[in-house]
């Protein structure tokens, strides 16, 4: 009778080397981590057990019914103050939706080219160049606290000097960049 | 070390007044501990003579407002608290008005729909006009509630399905009185019943001379209008020998009992099965005591005599009942049963136990059977 035992003693000693070195040796129990026979000198584990089981629990404040009962008036009312925004936010963004649909709406019964460029949107995107982005570090010239908005009187120039176009959009054109004063304009 | 800090000379009065024991049906739900150990407030405060609870009737208790004043935060959350709720007033106003402008106008589906997202939207109104208000909240603590306003009842069926809800029924899963009594079980109904004036939790055992008397029955619904109930007890655990299974046992039975969320007892039905005792026999395992409340739906029912035969679910398809609260009670043989029987019941006391083993190794005579194996040599 014949069995597996004996097909690897057909084989030479020199190959039976060679599949022995080739097999691959699993890890010693003590390197893998969490196991009971785990490297208990590894300081590691003593401070992980350290943090989780002995660290001391933050002690709650220890307060009267009277105390309790304000504490709870006091968060209910600042939990209540934030819903109020929440809602009043909600509402002015669901009465812009709706004023929109409605104006669209009244837009469709015209049957003009408006209400088609109107469907279809800005699908190009574009940020003006003038647009803050945020900075890593603050500028060099610091805050400027003596600024004054343009004054809302449209027929007065905005800017002092006539010969300069006028801004049409006063928050992208007002102030010229610091390297545009640099270039030569042609 | 730690140094305590000395205790001030209160009267011994405010040290000795306890908290009530609150019942069963309501836990404290806080995560913040009220230390009782110290009566002394936090620093900025002093104690006012006024502030200590000295009651002359220590079983009636009435909320004290807190003196405004002292804690900036506490005086300006209260006035933002009254402010809001002044705004959900008068928004209930508007809403009052526009539900009396549809009740002048006819009634069909559509208008029907919207009149009940209006009651909805004032019920809503209602309850958050009222449930930040300290004195509301302090009642609530304090069992001091008055089903007919919005605030309580929400604070009631909240509180409900918070904690007693889920451990009813669990334990009603567990011991599997829902496939075997009832179909399927969606409660709405707080369904609670007392022996010798002492709340019992769901499926706990009880000694059989404790339920000779009926339970006194509570049931906290959360509607304000009166609708009709019917109650039953039933015991589906009692053997049935010649079928080698289970029978239902019928206990009590009560129809047309007029219920609202102001009243919660059971009086005014009309007692069709009067109450029988729990009598588990010997020999059995524990017996599960069920009590139903059924909403009657085709109002009132005409009933004159119970089929004592019948199934719990033929009767409620016979009569249209929906299932709104059970809870249940288990009980096992003790010498007490005995008497309940001879007593009460005054019938023989059967006493049940294993059909005898049947010893494969022994034929008809008793003898030892001859070997199965045939000896080979």
């Amino acid at each position: 009778m014949t069995n597996h035992f004996s097909y690897r003693s057909a084989l030479s000693t020199s190959i039976r080397g060679l599949l022995a070195r080739t097999v691959k040796k699993s890890k010693p129990k003590s390197e893998i981590p969490g196991s009971q026979n785990a490297n208990i000198t590894d300081t590691r584990y003593q401070i992980i057990k350290r943090i989780l089981y002995e660290t001391p629990k933050p002690e709650l404040p220890k307060m009267t019914e009277q105390d309790l009962e304000k504490h709870e008036t006091i968060d209910r009312a600042w939990k209540l103050f934030l819903r109020n925004q929440q809602e009043e936010r909600e509402n002015e963004l669901a009465a812009k939706y709706r004023m929109l649909n409605e104006a669209n709406l009244e837009l469709e019964k015209l049957g003009s080219r408006l209400f088609n460029s109107a469907q279809i949107g800005n699908k190009i995107m574009m940020f003006p160049r003038q647009m803050k982005i945020p900075t890593e570090t603050p500028p060099l010239n610091g805050w400027n606290y003596d600024y004054k908005p343009p004054s809302s009187d449209p027929t007065k120039p905005l800017s002092s000097d006539p010969t300069k176009p006028l801004p049409s959009d006063p928050i992208k054109d007002s102030e010229p960049l610091p390297s545009d004063s640099n270039k030569v304009s042609s | 070390m730690l140094l305590r800090p000395a205790k001030r000379a209160i009267p011994a009065i405010a040290r000795l007044i306890q908290f009530r024991t609150l019942p069963n049906f309501f836990i404290n739900f806080r995560t913040l501990k009220i230390d009782e150990s110290t009566t002394k407030p936090l620093a900025e405060e002093v104690i006012q003579s006024n502030d200590l609870v000295t009651e002359k009737e220590i079983g009636v208790k009435k909320y004290k407002t807190i003196p405004l004043g002292i804690n900036p935060a506490y005086d300006e959350a209260i006035k933002y608290i009254l402010q809001d709720k002044a705004n959900k007033y008068q928004q209930i106003k508007q809403i009052d008005e526009q539900i009396n402008n549809f009740s002048k106008a006819e009634l069909n589906d559509e208008i029907i729909k919207e009149l009940e997202v209006l009651h909805k939207r004032k019920y809503l109104l209602q309850v958050q006009a009222e449930v930040n208000d300290p004195e509301v909240r302090w009642n609530f603590k304090n069992d001091i509630i008055d089903m007919s306003k919005p605030v309580y009842r929400h604070l009631k069926e909240k509180h409900w399905k918070s904690g007693p809800l889920p451990k009813l029924m669990e334990r009603i899963t567990q011991m599997y009185v829902v496939p075997d009594i009832f179909p399927d079980l969606e409660p709405t109904m707080c369904l609670e019943f007392k022996f010798d004036d002492e709340f019992v939790e769901p499926g706990r055992f009880q000694r059989p001379i404790r339920t000779i008397n009926p339970p006194t029955i509570v049931m906290n619904s959360f509607h304000v209008e009166t609708r009709l109930y019917t109650l039953i007890m039933v015991d589906p655990d009692m053997p049935d020998v010649e079928n080698k299974s289970f029978q239902m046992q019928w206990h009590w039975l009560i129809t047309n009992i007029p219920i609202s969320a102001t009243k919660i007892d059971i009086s005014g039905g009309n007692e069709i099965l009067k109450y029988v005792p729990p009598h588990p026999p010997k020999g059995t395992k524990y017996h599960r005591y069920t009590l139903g409340a059924f909403e009657q739906s085709n109002g009132k029912i005409e009933m004159s005599k119970m089929d004592l035969k019948m199934n719990v679910r033929e009767f409620v398809s016979q009569h249209n009942l929906i299932l709104r609260g059970a809870t249940f009670f288990r009980e096992v043989w003790d010498k007490d049963v005995s008497s309940i029987y001879k007593d009460q019941l005054g019938i023989h006391e059967p006493i049940y136990s294993k059909p005898p083993k049947i010893d494969h190794y022994l034929d008809e005579t008793g003898k030892k059977r001859p070997s199965k194996f045939i000896e080979t040599l």
